[in-house]
């Protein structure tokens, strides 16, 4: 097989208080970083694109008949659609560099499995986080998800910039990406809805909506939140830096 | 200032909600308890009262039907990704709230919500308070008819005598 060829595999695997467990495994196409198994054809009839369509979708349901989204959700809505939200699990995730795993609840352990699902669909509200989901960090806290989309929106800048195109420093285009995922998150939940009996999958929307809420915010104020681990940085404006570089 | 009380078993949106909702002239308090924010309306009053509905210890209509009888006068806001319709009928017929708020929120759509929410409640406390002088100004009056009744018949035509500024009888012509 050539090295063009090798997926990027990265499992979840939720292990219950009873014995059973599930196991959830997005290959991504290395290159495109989207799935590589997104069928829709036998896909139910949630999954149609005109079925609580985002209001900012670009797509059409003559080319595109199917949500992006909700086809990579099909499989974690069977599985997981009679769970409660608060549910306890023990889960775990291999990527390909390492091995995480957390107590955590049913919630929780879906929200950050849906973050992954999103950013290798193919809806083109998510492709910025593409990246994101190439150097995926399981359960990540509202700080680190801030220093980690600022710091890839930026990176995008650099190469914007070499590219000869303007580079926004001022983040106005992350906050725009994130307004627009309050917009995606809100219609996927009202799917969800339809597709789950219990709570866990929506209530792991609207987790991940919360850190579409929180970046608008904190750009607004200036990334406080993590500005002080750049203080020693900062404070010499980055010179002994420079003159050692 | 307005004084909110938030109850919702998760953190991160308790963090949130109060990133929503403070300021404005809003004090925001989170309970991720539902029982430990009970023992609070204890010995502080709210103005709103926000809650999840599907809860751990203790579902939303419960504890907001306890809120009632605690604090009558509070508004009542259920905020639930996946209300079913029971739950819906139990929230409107049983903890009589305000309005049922859909998780994902839009921030703006909850802002209003609230304004609106507390603006609704300080009409219905006005509207007590007007009620509550009318019925004083009402007994003030009653007793007041009752002491001229009383006058009238221990000295009839006691009432009707036109009395000047000065404290003189004012006798009119016909009457002489």
């Amino acid at each position: 097989m050539s090295e063009e060829r090798k997926t990027l595999d990265i499992q979840y695997r939720f292990h219950f208080p009873d014995g059973g467990s599930l196991d959830f495994t997005l290959s991504l196409n290395p290159r495109s970083l989207e799935q590589v198994e997104s069928n829709p054809k036998n896909a139910p009839a949630w999954t149609s694109l005109a079925f609580h369509q985002c209001p900012n979708c670009p797509l059409n349901a003559n080319s595109h008949p199917h949500c992006p989204v909700a086809v990579n959700l099909v499989k974690l809505t069977e599985e997981c659609g009679g769970l409660w939200s608060y549910d306890k699990v023990h889960l775990e995730v291999t990527t390909p560099e390492r091995v995480v795993s957390k107590d955590t609840t049913m919630q929780a352990g879906v929200s950050s499995l849906l973050g992954l699902a999103m950013a290798t669909s193919a809806c083109p509200h998510t492709e910025f986080f593409k990246p994101m989901a190439r150097f995926h960090l399981p359960f990540a806290s509202e700080d680190e998800t801030i220093y980690r989309a600022t710091s890839m929106y930026l990176l995008a800048q650099y190469f914007l910039h070499k590219q000869g195109g303007e580079p926004d420093l001022e983040l106005d285009g992350l906050v725009k990406i994130y307004r627009n995922l309050q917009i995606i998150n809100s219609a996927l939940a009202a799917r969800l809805r339809a597709a789950s009996e219990r709570d866990a999958a929506v209530n792991a929307v609207i987790l991940l909506d919360l850190f579409a809420k929180v970046m608008p915010y904190t750009i607004n104020d200036s990334l406080d939140e993590v500005r002080h681990l750049f203080a020693p940085f900062l404070a010499g404006a980055g010179g002994a830096m420079n003159k050692n570089t | 200032m307005n004084r909110i009380m938030v109850v919702d078993d998760e953190d991160n949106i308790l963090r949130a909600l109060r990133r929503v909702l403070s300021g404005n002239n809003q004090d925001v308090e989170l309970f991720s308890n539902p029982h430990e924010a009970l023992r609070r309306t204890q010995v502080a009053v709210f103005d709103l009262i926000i809650s999840d509905y599907r809860m751990p210890d203790m579902d939303g209509i419960s504890f907001l039907c306890e809120i009632k009888k605690l604090q009558p006068e509070s508004m009542r806001i259920i905020i639930s990704g996946h209300a079913d319709m029971q739950g819906l009928l139990g929230a409107i017929n049983e903890a009589e709230i305000f309005r049922f708020v859909r998780k994902p929120w839009d921030d703006y759509d909850l802002q209003a919500t609230v304004e609106h929410a507390l603006l609704h409640r300080s009409i219905l406390v006005e509207n007590r308070r007007l009620a509550d002088q009318v019925r004083r100004q009402r007994e003030i009056l009653h007793k007041q008819s009752a002491a001229i009744q009383k006058l009238e018949t221990q000295y009839p035509g006691l009432t009707k005598v036109n009395w000047g500024e000065d404290g003189s009888v004012i006798m009119e012509e016909d009457s002489i």
